[in-house]
C-alpha cells in the first residue's frame, strides 16, 4: 500500500518536472500553427507563420548569421580550447592553477561585462564591427567552456600515453591525433556542445559587438519586443525539432555505427564527405568575405525594432542604387549606450527627449531644410516643438500620445469622465495594467494632479508619488511592459495604459476596445529622424529622410507599423481607410494640456527613479 | 665487443636537484641488464633518457657509436614497456599491438600476420577483439610487451613491468620475460627495485643509489663481492663489520685476526668486512674464536634466522639447525667466506 503510494507520488513528481520543462515548449509549438496573431487565443490551424518566416528576409538572414557564427565559433573554439587544455596539462603547477582560475572568470562573469569589454576593445582597436567581430567575440566566450570540459579528461590520462605513442614511432602530431584526441573525445564533444549552445542563443555579447546590420536571431527577437511576432514561434518550433533530431542522431549514432552496413558505408564515404565539407567551408568563407567587402555607397540606419515596413528599405536601395545597413534597438537608452560606445550611424530615429539630449551633447548635424523637398508634407502642428525648436536637428517620423485603452463591455462611460482618476477607481480593482516605466507613470500622476509632466518641483513629484502609492493601494494594478499588447488583444483586463500606435493596432485585433485620452492632458511624443555628426554620406541621408516623407511611403509605413504618420496626406488616408473609426490612430492635436517630454536633468531623473522604486516595492 | 648503447657521464637535474650525477654504462647486444636501486635513485630517469622522453643535461648517449641525445623518441630504435602499461583504451588488443606498424603504414596483411605472431609469443592468441580495459593486469602487461616488440626494436626498455602484479604472477612473468628475451634475441634494459628479481633474471646488474652507479656486475659478483657497504646491504642480508687489513690475506676485527683471500689493500688500512648470514656456522663455543649468546631464533621457512650477541655486535646467521635462546655458541667461517670491501667515505 505504502509502496504503491510512493510509486505514484514519484511518478507524479517526474510528470510535474516534465510538464514544467516541456509545457512552454509545447505551447510555443502549438501557437506557431495559430491562424491569428494572438499568443493567448488559439483560433485555428494555419501555416501562415511558417510562410511568413520563409518570406522574412531579415529573420532568414539572422538565422544564417546565428548558425554560421555558431558553427565557426564552435569549430575554432573547440580546436583552441583543446590545444590550450593539452598544453596546460603539461605546464608547471602554479601556471596551471593561475590559468585555470583566470579561465573561470569569463564563465562566471556576467555577460554584460564581457560584452562591454569586447566592445571597447574592438572600438579602441578600430576594428569595424560586424560579422567578424561577432565571430571573434563568440570564439572568445566559447573557448573557456571547451577548456573547462576538456581539461579534466586530459588529467585522467596516464601521463605516459603520449610517450607511449611516440615510443612506437608516432610523431607528436600523430600522437595527438591518433591517441590523445580519441581518448579525450567525450570531453571535446561536451565542450563542443556547450560552445554551440552558448553561441547560438547569445544575445548580450552579440548585441554589443555586432554592427553594420549583422544581427543574429536573439537580437531580432529581443528588439522585436513591441509586437511579438508569431513568426518567432515558427522559428522556435523548427529549432526545437532540429535539436530533437540532433539528440536522436547522437543517441543512435553508436548503435548505427556498429552495424556492418554503416561500416561499409563509412569506408567509402570519407573522401566525398571531405569534399563536401571543403565546399561548405569555401562557401561560408566566401559569404564572410562578401560581408566584409565594403560598399562605397552605404547608409547606416538605426531604428527601434519593428518600426518600419521592410519593403521600404529595399525600395530605397533600388531607387538610389545603394546599400542600407539597417539595425534595430530596443529602447532609446540602449541606443544611446551603443552610440556613445563609438558605433557609427548615419541616421538614427530616437524619441523627442533623446533627440534633445543628443543635440545637447553635440552629436547631431543641423539639418539643411533646403535640401528636403518633402518637408512641406509634414503637418505644421508637429513642427517646432520644444524639444527641438525650429526642427534644427530632427524631422518627425511617427508621432502619437499615451492614453487609456479600455474594454467597452466592462468600463462605464461615466467612470471615464473622471479622467486619469478612473485608474484609481476601486470598481476596477485588480483589473488594470499600468506601464512599467517610471516616466510614463509619473506623467499620469502629474497630469492627474494638473502639473506639467516636465516638472522639476520636488513637492509636485512627491505628490505624484503619493498619487501612485494610493493607486496601488486602491486598485492594485499590474505593471507591464510590451506584453500588454498581447494581453489586451486577449481582453485580459478592463484598462491599460498604452501608446496610441499600439492601441490602434490592438483595437484592430479586438473590437471591444476603445481609446480614451483624459482632458487634463497627456504625453505627446514624436520620434524623429536625425543625422549624426558621423554621417559620411549626407546626400544619401537627406534622400532617406525625403523618401520617408513621400506620402505613399509614409502611408505604407504607417499602415504596417500602426503608428500615426506625421505626413498629412498619409495620415488622412490611413485614418479614413485602414484605421477608420479607430480613435487611437488619430491622437488629438488641440489640447493645451498635452506636452512633450523634455530632457530630464540627471538629478531629477534619479529622484524620480528612487520614488518609482518605492512605489513598486510598497 | 662494441657496446650497443653507451652512456658517458650522463647528468640530469630537475628543479635544482641533481638526480643523475654522472652515469657511465655500456650495454651490449643480447644482454639482459637490470637497473637496481631504491626508490628515487634515478632508474626511471636513466631509462627515459635512453628512450628519449627526457634529455640529459650533460654527457653523451651513444647508440651503435652514434650520439643520439637530440633524437626524438619516435626515431630511436628502442621501445618501452611502461610501468602502468600505458595501453590505448580506445583501441582493442589487435589495434594496440598493431599501432606501431600502422603508424609506419605497413600493409594490412603483414600487420595481421605480425600481430598474430606477437599474440602467440605472449600467449594471448584469440584475444584480438578484446577491449584492453577488460583484461587482467597480467594480460595487459603481455599486450604492452607485444605492442613494443612488434616494432622489432634493438633494445626493449622495461620500467618495473611487474610492479603491479601479485607475487605469484610476478614469478611466472619473470620466467616468461626471460624466455621471450631469449626467443627474440634482443637487449633488455630492465628496471626494478626488487633485488631478487634482478638477481634471478639478469645477465648484468647495475646497482644505483642517489644518482650514482654503485656497482656493475653479474648477479653472483654483486652478491658475493659487493664493492661497498651500500651494495652489500641492498643485495641480500649481511653482517658488515669494520676492521683492519693487517696485510694481504689477513684481516683483523672484533679482537681477532682471520685469514682471508682478499689482496691489494694497504697494510693496516681501515676496511669493512662482509659476512653473509648463510656463510656463518654455529659451532660449540670452544671450537671458534668468536663467541656469543643466542638472543632470538625465527623460523623462515627453509632456514632459521638466528641472532647472536657477541662482545661488540649482533651477528645474523641463517642455518637449518635449531639453537635454543640463551645458549653460548661459537661462530665459525672459512677464509673464502670473508669478503673485504673498501670503506665508504
Ligand atoms: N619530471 C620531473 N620533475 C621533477 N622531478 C622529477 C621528475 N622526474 C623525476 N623526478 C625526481 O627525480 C628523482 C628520481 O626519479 P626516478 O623516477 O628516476 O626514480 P626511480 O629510481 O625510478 O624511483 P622508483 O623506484 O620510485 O620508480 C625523484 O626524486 C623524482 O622526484
Ligand atoms: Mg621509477
Amino acid at each position: 500500500m505504502l509502496k504503491k503510494l510512493a510509486r505514484i507520488s514519484s511518478g507524479l513528481y517526474v510528470a510535474l518536472c516534465f510538464a514544467f520543462f516541456y509545457v512552454p515548449i509545447i505551447i510555443t509549438m502549438i501557437f506557431s500553427f495559430n491562424s491569428s496573431r494572438s499568443f493567448a487565443k488559439y483560433t485555428g490551424f494555419s501555416l501562415r507563420w511558417y510562410q511568413a518566416l520563409i518570406n522574412d528576409s531579415e529573420i532568414m538572414a539572422a538565422v544564417g548569421v546565428s548558425v554560421s557564427v555558431a558553427l565557426f565559433a564552435t569549430a575554432i573554439s573547440t580546436v583552441l580550447g583543446t590545444i590550450t587544455a593539452i598544453g596546460l596539462s603539461k605546464s608547471r603547477r602554479i601556471l596551471k592553477e593561475w590559468i585555470l582560475n583566470i579561465n573561470n572568470i569569463p564563465i562566471m562573469n556576467p555577460d554584460i561585462v564581457t560584452a562591454i569589454g569586447l566592445m571597447i576593445l574592438f572600438t579602441s582597436l578600430k576594428i569595424e564591427k560586424g560579422y567578424i567581430t561577432m565571430l571573434l567575440a563568440h570564439i572568445c566566450f566559447c573557448t573557456p567552456y571547451v577548456i573547462t570540459s576538456v581539461y579534466p579528461k586530459i588529467r585522467e590520462l596516464d601521463n605516459n600515453i603520449a610517450n607511449a605513442a611516440m615510443d612506437l614511432g608516432a610523431t607528436p602530431f600523430q600522437a595527438l591525433v591518433k591517441v590523445i584526441v580519441p581518448m579525450i573525445k567525450p570531453g571535446i564533444y561536451a565542450g563542443m556542445l556547450l560552445a554551440f549552445t552558448m553561441s547560438i542563443d547569445d544575445f548580450v555579447i552579440s548585441y554589443f559587438v555586432s554592427g553594420n546590420g549583422v544581427e543574429n536571431i536573439s537580437m531580432i527577437v529581443y528588439n522585436a519586443t513591441k509586437r511579438i511576432n508569431p513568426t518567432i514561434n515558427a522559428l522556435s518550433t523548427i529549432v526545437i525539432l532540429a535539436i530533437v533530431f540532433a539528440v536522436v542522431v547522437v543517441k543512435l549514432a553508436p548503435k548505427v555505427r556498429s552495424t556492418s552496413w554503416f561500416c561499409a558505408l563509412n569506408e567509402k564515404i570519407p573522401k566525398k564527405t571531405r569534399r563536401v565539407f571543403e565546399a561548405v567551408c569555401g562557401v561560408l568563407i566566401f559569404v564572410i568575405l562578401l560581408r566584409c567587402g565594403g560598399d562605397a555607397k552605404t547608409l547606416k540606419v538605426y531604428n527601434a525594432g519593428e518600426y518600419i515596413d521592410d519593403s521600404l528599405v529595399t525600395a530605397f536601395e533600388e531607387e538610389y542604387g545603394c546599400k542600407v545597413i539597417y539595425e534595430t534597438f530596443d529602447s532609446n537608452e540602449s541606443m544611446y549606450t551603443k552610440v556613445m560606445s563609438g558605433e557609427k550611424y548615419d541616421i538614427i530615429i530616437p524619441s523627442d527627449y533623446m533627440i534633445e539630449r543628443l543635440a545637447k551633447e553635440k552629436f547631431l548635424q543641423e539639418i539643411d531644410k533646403d535640401r528636403l523637398k518633402n518637408l512641406g508634407n509634414i503637418m505644421p502642428r508637429l513642427m517646432n516643438q520644444p524639444f527641438d525648436p525650429e526642427n534644427k536637428y530632427s524631422i518627425p517620423y511617427f508621432w502619437g500620445n499615451v492614453g487609456i485603452l479600455y474594454d467597452k463591455t466592462v468600463v462605464k462611460t461615466e467612470d471615464l469622465e473622471a479622467g486619469w482618476e478612473v485608474l484609481r477607481n476601486p470598481a476596477y480593482k485588480d483589473n488594470i495594467y499600468m506601464y512599467n516605466s517610471e516616466r510614463d507613470s509619473f506623467m499620469i500622476a502629474l497630469k492627474a494632479l494638473g502639473y506639467s509632466l516636465n516638472t522639476s518641483d520636488r513637492a509636485e513629484l512627491d505628490r505624484a508619488y503619493k498619487w501612485l502609492v494610493e493607486q496601488k493601494e486602491r486598485v492594485n494594478p499590474i505593471y507591464m511592459g510590451d506584453e500588454v499588447i498581447d494581453s489586451m488583444i486577449a481582453g485580459n483586463k478592463a484598462m491599460a495604459i498604452v501608446y496610441s500606435g499600439d492601441a490602434a493596432y490592438i483595437m484592430s485585433e479586438n473590437e471591444n476596445l476603445g481609446f480614451y485620452t483624459p482632458q487634463s492632458g497627456t504625453n505627446l511624443w514624436i520620434d524623429g529622424m536625425v543625422i549624426t555628426n558621423e554621417c559620411k554620406n549626407d546626400d544619401l541621408a537627406y534622400k532617406w529622410i525625403d523618401f520617408m516623407l513621400e506620402p505613399q511611403n509614409a502611408s505604407l509605413n504607417s499602415e504596417t507599423v500602426g503608428y500615426s504618420s506625421p505626413v498629412e496626406e498619409a495620415y488622412k488616408e490611413i485614418s479614413m481607410t485602414v484605421y477608420a473609426d479607430n480613435e487611437a490612430y488619430v491622437p488629438r492635436q488641440d489640447n493645451q494640456n498635452d506636452e512633450f517630454f523634455r530632457y530630464q536633468e540627471p538629478e531629477i531623473k534619479r529622484y524620480c527613479a528612487e520614488l518609482w522604486t518605492k512605489v513598486k516595492s510598497q | 665487443m662494441n657496446a650497443l648503447i653507451e652512456l658517458k657521464n650522463i647528468t640530469k637535474t630537475f628543479d635544482d636537484q641533481q638526480i643523475l650525477k654522472g652515469i657511465n654504462l655500456k650495454i651490449y647486444e643480447n644482454e639482459f641488464l637490470t637497473l637496481l636501486g631504491p626508490s628515487g635513485c634515478g632508474k626511471t630517469t636513466t631509462l627515459r633518457i635512453i628512450a628519449g622522453f627526457d634529455e640529459s643535461d650533460g654527457g653523451e648517449l651513444l647508440f651503435d657509436g652514434i650520439e643520439i641525445s637530440k633524437q626524438p623518441p619516435y626515431k630511436r630504435e628502442v621501445n618501452t614497456v611502461f610501468q602502468k602499461y600505458a595501453l590505448f583504451p580506445h583501441l582493442n588488443v589487435f589495434d594496440n599491438i598493431a599501432f606501431g606498424l600502422n603508424i609506419k603504414k605497413t600493409e594490412k596483411s603483414v600487420v595481421k600476420q605480425e600481430v598474430e605472431k606477437m599474440l602467440k609469443l605472449v600467449g594471448l592468441s584469440g584475444f584480438e577483439k578484446r577491449d584492453v580495459t577488460s583484461l587482467s593486469g597480467g594480460q595487459q602487461q603481455r599486450v604492452a610487451i607485444a605492442r613494443a616488440l612488434i616494432n622489432k626494436p634493438k633494445v626493449l626498455l622495461l620500467d618495473e613491468p611487474l610492479g603491479a602484479l601479485d607475487a605469484k604472477l610476478r614469478k611466472e612473468m619473470q620466467f616468461e620475460l626471460k624466455k621471450i628475451q631469449k626467443e627474440v634475441g634482443i637487449t633488455f634494459i630492465y628496471v626494478t627495485h626488487d633485488q631478487e628479481e634482478a638477481l634471478s633474471m639478469s645477465d648484468t646488474v647495475v646497482v644505483m643509489n642517489d644518482g650514482y652507479i654503485q656497482q656493475i656486475g653479474t648477479p653472483t659478483d654483486v652478491y658475493n663481492e659487493p664493492e661497498n657497504r651500500f651494495v652489500a646491504q641492498f643485495i641480500g642480508e649481511s653482517n658488515i663489520i669494520e676492521g683492519t687489513m693487517i696485510r694481504d690475506c689477513l684481516v683483523a676485527f672484533d679482537d681477532f685476526e682471520f685469514e682471508c683471500v682478499d689482496k691489494g689493500f694497504k697494510e693496516n688500512e681501515e676496511i669493512e668486512v662482509v659476512l653473509r648470514p648463510e656463510d656463518i656456522d654455529i659451532v660449540a663455543a670452544d671450537k671458534a674464536k668468536l663467541t656469543g649468546t643466542v638472543t632470538s631464533i625465527v623460523f623462515k621457512g627453509v632456514h632459521y634466522e638466528i641472532m647472536v650477541q657477541s662482545k661488540y655486535r649482533q651477528y645474523m646467521i641463517h642455518t637449518t639447525d635449531y639453537h635454543e635462546v640463551g645458549l653460548e655458541v661459537g661462530l665459525a667461517f672459512g677464509p673464502e667466506d670473508i669478503h673485504v670491501m673498501w670503506k665508504m667515505v
